[in-house]
C-alpha cells in the first residue's frame, strides 16, 4: 500500500536530486581524476564557485580526494551520497528492501573507492549501483506519481549541474524537454513564471541565457 | 551447519546490503551500527517447541485479560490477587485509559517475552513486554539472507519457515481495524529501531508516518495524502505512551498526535499496542503473572517465572537483605537492559548503599535469584566460544486468535563476564530456528 503526503512528496522529490547529484558529480569527478594523470591544469576554484561551496583545497589533487571522500564538507560527494541514502531509507516501504540496497551498496562502493589507491575503479561500481538503482525503482515502485516524482527531481538536478558545471551541453535541450514533459505527471506545485520560461526555452526554442535557465530550474518547484 | 560458518562473510556482506542497523546515541550523537550477527542458530526441537507454544499463548491471554480487567472492572484487585498498590503506583498505569475498550477488546498485540533456558532444562521468563517490544525483523531479514548464501543448510535440516512475520502483523492489524488504512507510526529517521520500522511497515504491507503526516479531526485519525485525508484504522505505533498524544499525555511531546486518545476513546481507530500497557509488563507486576494464570484462565502456568521477591513483603525483604550478594536487583521503571544490577559485582560500601535504597523506596525493586542459564556457542573471530543469551519470543494477539511466532531473536552478550544481551550494550544477535520434527 502507498499513500503520499507533503512530506513524502519532499523525500521522494529530494531523492531524485540526490541520486543525480551522486551520480553526475561522481562522472565528472572521475573525469578530473583522469586529468590529474597528465597534469592537465584543472580550474577547481571555478569548480567550487560554480558549484556554490567553499574552496578550502589546496591544490587539484587535494580537491580530487577531499571533494569525492570527505564525510565532513557539507558539499562533498561523499556528503551527498549520505543525504541520498537517508533519504531513501525513509522511503523503505514504498521503495522496497531490495531497490534500497542498491544504495546501501552505492555507499559501501564508495568508501571501498576512498581506501583504493585507483579510486576510479571502483567509483565505476557506485555509478553500477546507482543505475541498478534506478532500474529496480522503475520495476518495484507500482505508485507512479511516486515514480515522477523521484525522476522529476532527478531531471532537475541533472539539468542544475549541466549548467553550473558546463557539463555535457550538448544534451541540454533533451533533458529539458524531459522535464517539460514529466512535470505534468505530478502534483509537484511550480512557480509559473519559472515554468514559462522554461517551456518557452523548451517548447518554443527561444534562446534563455543559461544562468536565467539555472535560475528557473532550481526555482521551479515549492518543495 | 558448518557450511552456515563457512558462508558468515557472505552472510555479514548481505546485512550490511540491506541495512540491518540499529542506531544508539553517544556522547549526545545519533550512530548507526550494524548489529552483529552470529550465524549458528538457536535450535529448538519441535517437541520443546510446541511447550513454549502453548505457555507463551496462555501468559499473554492471561496478561490481555489482566489489562481489560484493571481499566474495567478490577475483578483482580476486589478479590485481592494482586495488590491495589501495585496497580495504582506502577508508571506505566494510565488514568486516562479507564473505561476504555480498544476494538475487539484486545491490549497487547505485539508481545515480546523475553526467556532463558536454564542448565536445569527449564524455560525462565525474565520479563514481558507489552508496550513495543522491538527485534522481530532481525531474525527476520537474517534467515533469508542465511538460506540464500547456505541453501544446503536449509535442505538438511527441517526449520519452520518464519518468513511470515510480515502477513502475521497484517493480519493481527486488519483484525482489530475500524476501517482505514494500516499505518506503522515511527518517532523518525533517528530512533535507535528505524530499520525495524521501515522493514515491518514494508513486510506489512502499511504505510510508515511520523508526527506530521497525520492528524485528528472529528475524532477520527487521519493519514494526510496529498490527494486528500484517508482513514487509519489501526495505527501499529512505536512511540512510548507518553510522547503519543501531548493534549493527553506529555505536553512538550512533539513527535505525537494531537488528539490521538480522543479518536481511540471513540473506537474509531484501533491502537497497537493499546495505551496502559506498561501496567501488566511492570517488573512488580510479574511476580503476580502466574496467579493471573490461575485467576483468569483457571489453569496451571506452563511457563516458569524466575525466582522473584518482592521488597514491600517482609518476609522476602528479610531474604533480600540476607542474600543481596548473590541476586540480581532491578529497578522497576528501566527497561534495555538498564537498571539491573548483580549483587555479586558490588563491593561492600556498594552493597550498603544499594540496601539503604531498597529500604527507603521499597516498591522501586525487585530481586531475582541469578537463573544459571544455559551458555549457547558463538563464533568469535573463527573460534566457537560460549556466550549468555536469552530468547525473544513474539506473540500475536488479534480479534480471533493468539498465535506464538515459530522464531524469536536470540540476542547473547559478546561479553564473556557479562549477562547483559541487550544490543544497546554491545550484543549480538542470533537466528532461532524451530525445528519441524
Amino acid at each position: 500500500m502507498d499513500s503520499v503526503t507533503l512530506s513524502k512528496q519532499n523525500r521522494l522529490f529530494w531523492l531524485g536530486r540526490y541520486v543525480e547529484r551522486v551520480y553526475t558529480t561522481t562522472q565528472f569527478m572521475m573525469n578530473q581524476l583522469d586529468h590529474l594523470i597528465d597534469e592537465t591544469p584543472m580550474d577547481y576554484v571555478t569548480i567550487c564557485q560554480r558549484l556554490g561551496v567553499a574552496c578550502p583545497y589546496t591544490d587539484a589533487e587535494d580537491f580530487c580526494h577531499r571533494f569525492l571522500f570527505d564525510a565532513d564538507a557539507p558539499c562533498s560527494v561523499r556528503s551527498s551520497m549520505e543525504a541520498m541514502l537517508g533519504n531513501g531509507i525513509v522511503l523503505r516501504e514504498t521503495l522496497t528492501s531490495p531497490t534500497l540496497a542498491y544504495l546501501q551498496m552505492a555507499e559501501a562502493a564508495m568508501d571501498l573507492a576512498s581506501r583504493s589507491d585507483s579510486p576510479a575503479v571502483e567509483l565505476q561500481w557506485v555509478l553500477d549501483d546507482l543505475m541498478s538503482f534506478r532500474g529496480s525503482f522503475d520495476d518495484t515502485v507500482d505508485a507512479e506519481e511516486a515514480r515522477n516524482i523521484t525522476k522529476t527531481g532527478g531531471m532537475v538536478e541533472r539539468l542544475s549541474l549541466m549548467l553550473r558545471l558546463n557539463w555535457h551541453l550538448e544534451r541540454l535541450d533533451r533533458e529539458l524537454k524531459k522535464l517539460v514533459n514529466r512535470l505534468y505527471k505530478t502534483d509537484l506545485t511550480t512557480q509559473s513564471q519559472a515554468l514559462e520560461l522554461l517551456e518557452r526555452r523548451a517548447l518554443a526554442e527561444e534562446p534563455v541565457p543559461n544562468d536565467q535557465l539555472l535560475t528557473a530550474v532550481e526555482g521551479l518547484f515549492v518543495v | 551447519m558448518n557450511d552456515l560458518i563457512r558462508h558468515e562473510r557472505q552472510i555479514n556482506q548481505q546485512l550490511a546490503r540491506y541495512g540491518v542497523r540499529f542506531g544508539i546515541y553517544k556522547n549526545g550523537t545519533f550512530q548507526e551500527r550494524l548489529f552483529p550477527f552470529d550465524t549458528l542458530p538457536r535450535i529448538i526441537t519441535a517437541e520443546e517447541w510446541e511447550g513454549l507454544r502453548k505457555g507463551l499463548i496462555q501468559r499473554v491471554n492471561a496478561l490481555n485479560c489482566f489489562l481489560r480487567d484493571i481499566y474495567g472492572e478490577k475483578r483482580i484487585l476486589a478479590d485481592g490477587i494482586v495488590p491495589e498498590d501495585f496497580v495504582y503506583r506502577s508508571p506505566g498505569y494510565l488514568p486516562p485509559c479507564e473505561g476504555i475498550k480498544p476494538p475487539k477488546g484486545v491490549y497487547s498485540h505485539i508481545s515480546g517475552i523475553d526467556l532463558v533456558k536454564g542448565k536445569d532444562g527449564v524455560w525462565y521468563v525474565l520479563e514481558d513486554n507489552l508496550r513495543i517490544p522491538s527485534g522481530a525483523s532481525y531474525p527476520l531479514i537474517a534467515r533469508g539472507l542465511c538460506r540464500r548464501c547456505s541453501p544446503e543448510t536449509f535442505r538438511h535440516n527441517h526449520v519452520v519457515d518464519n518468513r511470515n512475520y510480515g502477513e502475521l502483523l497484517r493480519r493481527t492489524m486488519d483484525s482489530v481495524n475500524t476501517g482505514g488504512i494500516n499505518v506503522v507510526f515511527t518517532p523518525g529517521r533517528y530512533n535507535a529501531a528505524y530499520f525495524e520500522h521501515s522493514y515491518l511497515a514494508e513486510k506489512a504491507g502499511a504505510v510508515l508516518a511520523e508526527a506530521g503526516d497525520l492528524c485528528v479531526r472529528d475524532s477520527t485519525l487521519y493519514y494526510r495524502s496529498v490527494h486528500g485525508d484517508e482513514k487509519v484504522g489501526a495505527i501499529y505505533r512505536r512511540v512510548s505512551d507518553e510522547y503519543m498524544d501531548p493534549l493527553c499525555f506529555e505536553p512538550s511531546s512533539l513527535i505525537g498526535i494531537p488528539n490521538l486518545m480522543t479518536a481511540y476513546r471513540a473506537g474509531n481507530v484501533a491502537v497497537l499496542n493499546a495505551f496502559g500497557n506498561g501496567v501488566a509488563d511492570d517488573k512488580g507486576i510479574y511476580y503476580f503473572v502466574p496467579k493471573m494464570i490461575r485467576y483468569y484462565l483457571g489453569e496451571e502456568p506452563i511457563l516458569s517465572n524466575a525466582p522473584t521477591y518482592l521488597p514491600i513483603d517482609d518476609k522476602d525483604l528479610k531474604y533480600i537483605l540476607d542474600h543481596l550478594d548473590t541476586l540480581v536487583i532491578k529497578d522497576v521503571a528501566e527497561a534495555g537492559g538498564y537498571g539491573v544490577v548483580f549483587g555479586s559485582k558490588l563491593t561492600k560500601s556498594q552493597l550498603e548503599e544499594l540496601r539503604q535504597t531498597i529500604l527507603d523506596k521499597p516498591r522501586r525493586f525487585i530481586a531475582q535469584e541469578v537463573i544459571d542459564f544455559q551458555d549457547l556457542p558463538i563464533m568469535d573471530e573463527g573460534k566457537q566460544v560460549e556466550r549468555k543469551a536469552d530468547l525473544r519470543a513474539f506473540v500475536l494477539s488479534g480479534a480471533e486468535e493468539t498465535v506464538a511466532w515459530p522464531s524469536g531473536l536470540t540476542r547473547f552478550s559478546r561479553n564473556p563476564d557479562s549477562f547483559i544481551v541487550n544490543s544497546s550494550q554491545g550484543g549480538g544477535f542470533k537466528d532461532t530456528w524451530i525445528l519441524s520434527r
